[in-house]
């Protein structure tokens, strides 16, 4: 019994491709051009993997360097009770809402700029999705560098390296397996993420059908067009959901397969 | 010098995750009053009160977890007592990781497909129950086995010693020694629902009447932000809902955190 509700679980794994598979059937052929524009009846998937990897690489050049940066400060400089409250801090971040981080984005940065740039909303997308996912490169590129023998550190000072140096020369390069995981990980929640660009990218881009296609990843096109979709466009949305399956689960694979040493 | 850089790093982040929060607080809860979560709603949200988002709210995130614990439990159960060491178990717990990797709105594509369109459930509580619920697993799962893990094997060989089957090991003996541990897990899952939007909003349709059946749409707190939020509503109404929102799920999680502290003592 146990057993077999397990074997369920794990099935679901299948199931959910298989059934992506399915329903993307009708438009497996047309599906393989650059350019997403429903209006136009132009469904092409690669358009929409493209936004989202610009916007999850997007965002982790904005989290990398500050996630690195907080988790140097968490394992080098902080004492244990800053420690201890900026770590509940991250944990708090990382437990909020998405849909909050956008919700107040939106009002306060891409209503308050106004309407006419793309590429500022590009920027303020990455910004956003940046602090999401810091959390993540934080508190994962601290245990990996909290993994790392106490006698680096210590011997790297003795041979009289600065701080800065043992960190640069020594520690970030014999911790780096753990942060490209961290990176990874963040990276696979950057591409999944919804509502912060559902918010923030451009909403009614069917209607710049003429115009230059606008940024659009993923996922804020499933939860935007689905509800209203037909036929081949929403076979073609099953079909992005299909390759944003894989894509997060091949993140997952390598990134375990670095956690393992 | 470096030190100085990497502080000021520190510094900003502190700013803006507590500005962050602060901010919707400050100016979201003056706007929470009794009327605001008890009337009924008007014009779309845009005026009245919040009592159908709550009472979806209660139901579906309620709902999926009432769904999950037990067969999230019965996973992790077998997983940590029953399964034998071989590498075919390895695959499955592999494959309950990889769930755990899967984004969100995939799981309402999933919920969409499955249960809206090919159950016929429709856009309703229901779907959105069963979705969460799926979602959610992987989470429960993992938190259970750890939990179970953490239990010291000589719980197990006492109660064996004294005759005990293996199932009445593992409900007399194991779960009431990791039962904080299960209880934190549940609490993050609950808080992780509370928060999701991307998954109701492609499950749960969006209507704003008081909900009379497990079939009716809803709109819970998450979805219903995001809503009032491209609605272009009224900001003090959009800073109020977002401070019930991030209320709620600061509760949860603070709760989990005590819980968890407590656990290591």
């Amino acid at each position: 019994m146990l057993r077999a509700v397990t074997l369920g679980v794990a099935a679901l794994v299948w199931l959910i491709g298989l059934d992506f598979l399915w329903e993307a059937r009708p438009a497996m052929t047309a599906l393989w051009g650059w350019d997403w524009r429903p209006a136009l009846g132009r469904f092409g998937i690669p358009a929409l993997i493209g936004g989202s990897l610009m916007v999850a690489g997007g965002a982790i050049l904005v989290a990398l360097p500050i996630g690195i940066g907080v988790a140097l400060y968490l394992t080098e400089f902080a004492g244990p009770r800053r420690n201890r409250w900026l770590q509940r801090l991250l944990q708090v971040l990382a437990g909020m809402p998405s849909v909050v981080i956008g919700s107040l984005g939106w009002i306060y940065l891409v209503r308050a700029m106004g309407d006419r740039s793309d590429g500022l909303r590009l920027v303020i997308t990455f910004g956003l999705l940046g602090l999401l996912i810091l959390p993540t490169v934080a508190t994962l590129g601290a245990s990996a560098l909290n993994a790392l023998p106490p006698g680096y550190r210590e011997g790297a000072i003795a041979l009289g390296a600065t701080r800065w140096q043992a960190v640069q020369r020594l520690l970030l390069p014999a911790a780096r397996a753990g942060l490209f995981q961290a990176t990874l990980l963040a990276f696979g929640r950057a591409i999944g993420e919804t509502m912060i660009v559902l918010l923030t990218v451009r909403r009614d881009y069917a209607g710049f059908a003429y115009g230059m296609p606008a940024v659009q990843p993923v996922t804020s096109a499933i939860a935007m067009e689905i509800p209203t979709s037909v036929g081949i466009h929403r076979a073609a949305l099953f079909g992005a959901g299909a390759v944003l399956l894989g894509l997060s689960l091949l993140m997952g694979a390598i990134a375990r397969r670095f956690g393992r040493p | 010098m470096m030190r100085a850089v990497l502080t000021a790093i520190a510094l900003l982040v502190v700013g803006v995750v507590g500005g962050l929060i602060g901010l919707v607080l400050v100016k979201g809860l003056p706007g929470v009053s009794g009327s605001l979560l008890w009337s009924a709603a008007e014009r779309l949200g845009e005026a009245g009160g919040l009592r159908p988002v709550l009472t979806s709210t209660v139901v579906i995130v309620g709902g999926a977890i009432l769904l999950v614990v037990p067969i999230g439990l019965s996973a992790a159960t077998w997983l940590q007592e029953y399964a034998p060491p071989s590498l075919w178990v390895e695959q499955v717990r592999r494959l309950i990781e990889a769930l755990a990797g899967i984004p969100s709105v995939l799981y309402g594509l999933f919920g969409f497909s499955l249960f809206a369109v090919g159950l016929g459930w429709g856009w309703s509580h229901l779907t959105a129950m069963a979705t969460l619920a799926l979602m959610l697993l992987p989470m429960v799962i993992q938190t259970g086995a750890e939990a179970l893990r953490t239990v010291p094997d000589e719980l197990r060989e006492g109660a064996r010693a004294l005759g005990a089957t293996r199932w009445e090991t593992v409900r007399y003996s194991l779960f009431p020694a990791a039962a904080p541990g299960i209880v934190t897990g549940v609490l993050l899952a609950l808080g992780r629902a509370l928060g999701e939007s991307a998954a109701v909003l492609l499950t749960a349709g969006g209507d704003l009447r008081q909900p009379q059946s497990l079939l009716d749409q809803g709109r819970p707190l998450a979805a219903h932000l995001y809503h009032l939020t491209i609605l272009d509503a009224d900001p003090n109404r959009i800073w109020a809902t977002a401070a019930v929102l991030v209320g709620l799920v600061l509760i949860v999680q603070l709760t989990a955190s005590w819980l968890g502290a407590r656990l290591q003592r």
